[in-house]
């Protein structure tokens, strides 16, 4: 569990962490919507180079990257089997048990598969580099204008910011709930699978539990130092373009533009 | 059961930016049948190394002995069988309840180790920690935080272990409820000859349970030591940045201040004050 990384942050000093949380979101917003409107091995290519490029930037190395991603391998080849089944385009060329292996299923394949491992590594290193609390900022202020619209964006961000500062909390918790129960003997390892569902109860009641504990302290303590919400609030942390955010957005925006421009 | 470490080494997240080293070339022994408190700041290592007593944690290097069992950095292939022996009461016990009913709570263990409890052993443990019988038949969850302390201790009391690890089992705990519990592990210890080893902040604990005192500073272990002898290191104490007990920080300022000395032998607080009468009258 220790090692799965998506959501993690990891402190160091690189230009993609210096970049300001607005512009590193609008980039991964937009490159997202980009992964969708490729089309060509030219525009994958694209991509392709942007992702690797930004993961080296970051300076953490790939391999304590890749292996984070370990259960998302996992799904990336049940999707691509899944497509390499069941896709009935172009020229069938092998037929196995009433089963044909299409030539357009294989690129149907690799292009979801390509896909999917392209979005999950921009969002990564979106979340390697920049640390919740700067996620939600971000979010609060990019979601600003919503406000007129009576949207209430500070409570939406309010919530975003606590269910992601009680993930390590419930994180530990579960992990010593988890060895607590182990020295009564518990055993979620082995065993029918029955069994392992069963053993997952003694888990998940204690943690539920304490998460509502949790939860009402924490109401109580909010009441208690006067919060009410977005009424009159200033910011601690003012959100700032620099220099390196213009350019950087302006290489990403000239990238996607050439992008959509030559039709890739 | 004798507890041995033979210079272990562990390191969390090995591999990745995470890397943290907890515990640096531990080595010591925590003979069979003895009381043996576990001290240090917060984030010295001790909840680490009271892990590896029973295999929650695999020592990234060296071995830790417990009885006939030997755990490597490979682990250990009769792990419950070793669980079944080694007790093990966290933080906070009352977190890791669950059951419908405190009877059921109690025979979570036994059920999962293949054991059968008879009702009046049931009845016997819960004397033991200090709680009414018709407390057996109540949910867990509608029980005061000191009975549900006690509730989470009984469940692994319950497996009868030769071995009881814990990790400050009096924290939040009013000063009788401290006392009766520190009583009752002291009473295992002697009477049923229990290896007892416990995590604690509290120095008179110590002074007042403790054979023995393993101190843990920036994963590296200092000791073990008897308790007095270790008060009594003032070097040790201030590079650890250990407090003394109240009784020995109220004798010494006795001798600095009114010049007089009497030496700690584990008297009370009556025979403390009968002592500094007599030498009152003896001025």
């Amino acid at each position: 569990m220790n090692s799965f990384i998506i959501g993690q942050y990891v402190p160091k000093i690189s230009w993609i962490h210096q970049l300001d949380p607005r512009t590193k979101l609008i980039i991964v917003f937009s490159y997202v919507i980009v992964i969708f409107a490729a089309d060509s091995a030219l525009g994958y290519g694209i991509l392709l180079a942007l992702a690797f490029l930004s993961t080296y930037l970051i300076q953490i190395p790939f391999k304590f990257i890749a292996k984070g991603l370990k259960p998302v391998w996992w799904i990336m080849v049940f999707t691509f089997i899944l497509h390499l089944i069941f896709t009935r385009q172009g020229d069938m060329f092998i037929s196995v048990l009433g089963f044909g292996l299409y030539d357009g299923a294989i690129i149907k394949a690799i292009e979801i598969s390509l896909r999917f491992f392209l979005l999950i590594l921009m969002t990564t290193v979106l979340t390697l580099t920049t640390t919740p609390i700067a996620i939600t900022d971000a979010v609060e202020t990019l979601l600003g204008p919503f406000k007129k619209l009576k949207l209430p964006v500070h409570e939406l961000a309010m919530m975003m910011s606590i269910s992601l500062r009680f993930i390590p909390t419930l994180m530990q918790e579960m992990d010593k709930i988890t060895k607590a129960q182990a020295s009564r003997g518990l055993d979620f390892k082995t065993g029918t699978l029955k069994d392992r569902a069963k053993a997952v109860l003694p888990l998940f009641i204690p943690l539920f539990i304490n998460a509502f504990r949790r939860a009402e302290d924490l109401a109580v303590a909010m009441d208690a130092r006067g919060y009410q919400g977005a009424y009159n609030r200033t910011k601690f942390r003012e959100l700032k373009f620099t220099g390196l955010d213009y350019i950087i957005g302006l290489f990403v925006i000239t990238v996607f533009a050439v992008f959509f421009m030559t039709g890739t | 059961m004798d507890i041995s470490f033979n210079q272990v080494s562990f390191t969390y997240q090995k591999g990745t930016p995470f890397e943290h080293h907890a515990l640096h070339n531990v080595s010591t022994s925590i003979s069979s049948g003895t009381m043996t408190a576990v001290i240090g700041q917060t984030g010295s290592g001790k909840s680490t190394f009271i892990q590896h007593v029973n295999g929650l944690y695999y020592p990234t290097e060296g071995s830790v002995e417990v009885g006939d069992f030997t755990i490597t950095q490979d682990g250990l292939k009769s792990i419950k069988k070793l669980r079944q022996q080694v007790g093990m009461v966290f933080q906070y016990p009352e977190h890791q309840l669950f059951e419908e009913n405190v009877r059921q709570e109690l025979l979570f263990g036994p059920r999962n180790f293949g054991l059968e409890v008879s009702d009046s052993r049931l009845n016997e443990i819960f004397n033991m920690v200090g709680l009414p019988n018709e407390v057996l038949e109540k949910s867990p969850f509608e029980l005061s935080g000191g009975q549900k302390r006690r509730v989470a201790i009984a469940s692994v009391l319950v497996l009868e272990p030769k071995v009881l690890i814990l990790d400050e089992p009096t924290a939040g705990l009013d000063p009788a409820g401290k006392q009766q519990i520190m009583n009752l592990f002291k009473s295992l210890q002697v009477e049923k000859q229990m290896t007892v080893v416990w995590i604690t902040h509290d120095m008179t604990e110590v002074l007042t349970y403790a054979d023995n005192v393993i101190v843990f500073h920036e994963g590296k272990l200092m000791g073990p030591a008897a308790p007095k002898a270790l008060f009594r290191n003032k070097e040790l104490l201030a590079q650890t940045s250990l407090n003394k007990p109240s009784v020995l920080k109220f004798l010494d300022e006795l001798k600095d201040q009114i010049g007089v000395s009497i030496n700690y032998n584990d008297q009370s607080a009556i025979e403390l004050a009968d002592e500094i009468i007599k030498v009152g009258e003896k001025s």
